[in-house]
């Protein structure tokens, strides 16, 4: 008998299955809900306004967060950002990024593991827990998310969801599903050394969200 | 890892006399337990979000073979794999051959529980593979050839000071003569250092912290975002977890993501939060080619079908070695195997059977701090009260306990001659220490009146003795 | 619901317990009959605890018995992993007990064994089971029966003491006895109760448990006794006797002269030596001055 059989033998004995080991066929209904048609749990309730929430939380978590008009100011923004904070070295841009009007040379694409920054689109940023959901994909590889020091964000007023189920549900409504969905929640960081937190990681040292009004 | 947990007392008495442990776990005890009660206290329905994850976890366990079904199809129809081990070593050898096949010479390993209890490191070195750990943790514990005392900070028994010398004396070899102190200077360096090896791992293997029955895809969470690195980087990428992981869908994995960071560290997330799954898409420029899921049982099932069930709702939060006076005092290392604490007393006497174990479920007091801050609900006393009547059952006690126990039971079976016994022995007692009103030694505690003296009876004579007295 | 009858009339007459319904809406109807168990520790060390129960428990409007056959609640045999007989001696005590409306005893971790524990030493639905349930229900801590039961107030007593409070561990855990003490407490004239710091951390007792890992028990009341030390009290009070056994003899050891009783004999105003582990000045016994002539291990211990 295979390792399989005789783990799931075991699980439906150990479950007083009449029946014996179970098949996907015998799935019952109150199974079959759960896949299908999952149900909300209690979720906690916002202390101000969505986002003043994502912003509070955001803040918590050393992410710096800008509002910006629109989308053209992204690029003065990147460029006021490096400047402030003393960053040279190479720029990379998720390919989502690339029709802004960059003044300066960025590669777009997935990262090179040598670029000091990124700058990304994400999908949405969730207020309870100040959250920057983003999902993989040739338009915004998975790899500019973690191997640069820097990574700025932008993210659209619009964008912003109460909860984590809302990702979830536009996940959800998409034809096609991405290999990974990254829910970001500030720069890496570690407590592994006498528990105190340090920063960067293994992952980004600062991150920086742009948050840009309307649509 | 070998169980060491038969030498429970020897270990935990050197555990006892070790100034650095000493110092470094009062660290831990400061940071988690008031950041934990913050980050609870700050969510007003706590209770019902916990009575919510309760129940999702037993109605997962009560459905264990769907759910399991279900993810495997799902993982399948994702492009993956799935490969089932009856234990630890089938896992081993499952992941090792998984490494030959991929080529691989270097293996990046996020942390992984069930990693430790397959022992994947010693089978990849046997294999001639190199693992490296890339949990900052991790990898301190890895250079120091240490099992981890926490399942969330695995080095949390290493002072700053240790970690110094352990880089020092191993990052030499990278061209790092310098030795360094500073907490973010050492942070760095092992960035750089471990940011190479990702670079040229062949493998990436990481755990799950939940199995997701409705995509295929499995969450992981890290703060570090070494998982993520792990995952993403490598060409072939392998999940290892227990096959009481899965959830059915991520709206569930979500009521407990909302425990998860609060009860681990008092985060009210954690950094990085991955849901993921499958080999990378054709479209995609990044992610790895291959993806490979192991689910083990190595006893799981034993639980499942006995009156331990209840444990295989734990997430490995770690809130009740935290919580733990026990565990404080002693560290992780004591316990002598994968898991410590609270958990690990549990645990442990299941996985490596009780026999190898006996000490572990009885070095408690009940206090019961880590079933009240456990976010899955469970009774961790009770179970390891489970535990101690099979080391009765099974005579695995010490033939001095198992023998004091049967007088004391005879004596408090018979209410007459009870009244006898006590009646001399608090007259012993008063007659040898009553001057003081204590004794700083006594045949056969010598344990408790090692540091501590031993109080007399107030009078010679029982509070029964003096009461019918006053009656009559 | 400690108002309220609390098993139902018919489960009564079945196992010929009678509760008289004792209390309505805080007025006290008749005097309730309670069983008094001292439990073994009080027994043995502290016969002042059970007098002063006694005591309060009389001014608080009980009648209060102390049946001869009672011997200990069976926490060592059942904390042993010792099953068939923690389920005899918890049948002896529920025989010898379960006549009275209410049992009552000067100890957290005892009440939490008879109220939590004694329904799940008996199979589900038998005989047993039912009568171990419809007796827990009845089985009290002494400050949570006097506080919510009988909503006694004691008498006026003086204490000019800076005091503390160790909660012992069952008792706030499986009782939920934290606020009890301290508003019984709050009525004694000239008391101040400073809490230490991590109050709800074990002081490391655990019965069995600090004779077999006595080392591990003993940097636990070590700590504990830093905390009590800590707070600049001279007093440390609790409801069990274990913990302040455990934390009396650290505290004596370390030559700390905090001193020690069980709550009861303060809200009695029964405090008549120096405490728990002090030499109470009355004995008329001889002392053998120094214990260490007695043949022991040879090891350093002072
Ligand atoms: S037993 Fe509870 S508290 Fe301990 S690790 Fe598991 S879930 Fe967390």
């Amino acid at each position: 008998m295979s390792s399989r059989d005789a783990i799931l033998n075991r699980v439906s004995s150990a479950l007083n299955r009449e029946e014996g080991k179970v098949q996907l066929a015998d799935r019952p209904a109150s199974v079959t809900q759960r896949l299908q048609s999952p149900e909300i749990h209690t979720q906690p309730e916002l202390p101000t306004t969505q986002i003043e929430t994502l912003i509070k939380n955001m803040e918590t978590v050393e992410m710096s967060v800008v509002r910006l008009q629109s989308e053209a100011d992204v690029v003065n923004a990147v460029d006021w950002y490096l400047e402030e904070h003393g960053i040279d070295g190479e720029l990379s841009v998720s390919p989502s990024l690339a029709h802004l009007a960059w003044t300066k040379k960025v590669h777009s694409g997935p990262a090179t593991g040598t670029e000091a920054t990124s700058v990304t689109s994400c999908f949405a940023a969730i207020a309870e827990t100040g959250s920057i959901a983003l999902k993989s994909g040739a338009d915004t590889p998975a790899t500019l998310n973690f191997l640069p020091e820097n990574h700025l964000v932008v993210l659209k007023e619009s964008q912003v969801v109460d909860h984590l189920e809302a990702v979830w549900d536009s996940m959800r409504a998409q034809s096609s599903q991405p290999r990974a969905i990254n829910l970001v929640t500030g720069p890496s960081r570690t407590g592994d050394i006498e528990q105190t937190i340090e920063l960067g990681a293994h992952g980004p040292r600062r991150m920086h969200v742009m948050l840009v009004a309307g649509e | 890892m070998k169980a060491q947990s038969l030498q429970f007392k020897r270990n935990a008495s050197d555990a006892l006399h070790d100034e650095n442990l000493k110092l470094a776990m009062s660290f831990a005890k400061t940071g988690f337990i008031g950041k934990r009660a913050a980050a609870v206290a700050a969510v007003p329905q706590w209770q019902t979000i916990r009575d919510e994850a309760r129940e999702l976890k037993n109605h997962v366990l009560d459905n264990l073979d769907h759910y399991l079904l279900a993810y495997e199809e799902a993982v399948i129809r994702n492009g993956g794999t799935v490969h089932w081990a009856q234990d630890g070593e089938e896992a081993a050898k499952i992941i090792v051959d998984l490494c030959t096949q991929a080529n691989a010479k270097t293996v990046a390993k996020g942390k992984s529980m069930v990693g430790e209890e397959a022992s994947i490191n010693e089978a990849l070195e046997e294999a001639g593979i190199e693992p490296i750990e890339t949990d900052l943790g991790e990898y301190i514990i890895q250079l120091a050839k240490e099992p981890p005392s926490h399942i969330i900070a695995p080095a949390v028994h290493k002072t700053k000071e240790q970690v110094s010398e352990l880089f020092h004396e191993h990052h030499q070899q990278y061209g790092r003569q310098e030795k360094i102190t500073d907490r973010a200077a050492l942070v760095h360096e092992a960035r750089v250092i471990l940011r190479e090896k990702f670079r040229h791992a062949d493998v990436g293997i990481t755990g799950a912290n939940f199995l997701v029955a409705e995509t295929g895809q499995h969450v992981l969470v890290t703060n570090e975002g070494n998982g993520d690195l792990s995952s993403i980087l490598p060409r072939t990428q392998i999940v290892i977890a227990g096959i009481e992981k899965v959830v059915p869908n991520l709206n569930d994995a979500s009521c407990l993501l909302r425990m998860l960071a609060r009860s681990a560290t008092g985060q009210h997330f954690s950094n990085y939060t991955s849901v993921m799954g499958g080999p990378k898409k054709a479209e995609d420029t990044d992610g790895p080619d291959a993806f490979h899921v192991v689910l083990v049982d190595n006893h799981r099932t034993d639980m499942l079908a006995g009156d331990l069930k209840e444990m295989l709702r734990c997430f490995r939060c770690g809130a009740c070695m935290n919580h733990c006076p026990v565990y404080g005092a002693v560290g992780g290392h004591a316990y002598g195997w994968v898991y410590p604490g609270p958990m690990g007393s549990v645990l442990t006497p299941v996985m490596v059977g009780i026999e190898k174990a006996p000490d572990l479920p009885h070095a408690c007091t009940l206090n019961g701090r880590c079933a009240e801050v456990c976010p899955m609900s469970i009774p961790l006393p009770s179970l390891l009260r489970r535990h101690r009547q099979t080391t009765f059952e099974k005579q695995l006690q010490s033939a001095h306990s198992r023998y004091g126990l049967k007088v004391w039971a005879f004596f408090a079976k018979r209410p007459i001659v009870y009244r006898t016994l006590t009646g001399l022995s608090v007259r012993f007692l008063k007659l040898i220490g009553g001057r003081r009103g204590y004794l700083k030694r006594l045949p056969l505690a010598g344990g408790w009146t090692k540091g501590r003296n031993l109080p007399v009876p107030q009078h010679a004579q029982t509070f029964m003795a003096l009461y019918r007295k006053q009656q009559s | 619901m400690p108002n309220e009858i609390l098993v139902s009339p018919d489960s009564l007459t079945q196992y010929k317990a009678s509760v008289t319904l004792v209390s309505f809406g805080g007025i006290i109807l008749s005097a309730p009959r309670v069983g008094l168990f001292v439990t073994c520790l009080v027994d043995l060390y502290r016969p002042n605890v059970g007098f002063a129960a006694i005591k309060l428990l009389e001014q608080s409007g009980c009648e209060v018995i102390v049946p001869e056959a009672q011997t200990c609640c069976g926490q060592p045999a059942f904390n042993s992993g010792d099953r068939a007989s923690t389920q005899i001696i918890a049948q002896q005590v529920i025989e010898t007990f379960e006549s009275f409306d209410y049992v009552v005893l000067p100890s957290g971790s005892c009440a939490g064994m008879l109220h939590a524990h004694y329904a799940e030493l008996f199979a589900v639905d038998s005989d047993w089971r039912k009568r171990a349930e419809a007796f827990s229900h009845r089985c009290y801590e002494l400050n949570a029966f006097l506080v919510d039961v009988m909503h006694f107030q004691p008498e006026t007593i003086q204490f000019k003491r800076k005091v503390t409070y160790h909660d012992a561990c069952s008792g706030l855990r499986e009782l939920g006895i934290e606020a009890q003490p301290r508003q019984l407490l709050d009525s004694v004239n000239g008391i101040s109760l400073v809490e230490m710091d991590e109050k709800e951390v074990c002081c490391g007792f655990g019965g069995t448990f600090c004779v077999k890992y006595p080392d591990i028990s003993d940097r636990m009341v070590g700590d504990k006794a830093a905390m009590v030390v800590q707070t600049g009290a001279d007093v440390l009070l609790g409801g069990d006797m274990g913990c302040l056994l455990n934390i009396s003899g650290k505290l004596s050891r370390s030559g700390k002269t905090v001193r020690v009783y069980h709550v009861a004999e303060v809200l009695a105003g029964q405090i008549e030596d120096a405490g728990i582990g002090s030499a109470d000045g009355s004995g008329s016994e001889p002392a053998i001055d120094d214990i260490d002539s007695l043949p022991e291990r040879k090891e350093s211990n002072t």
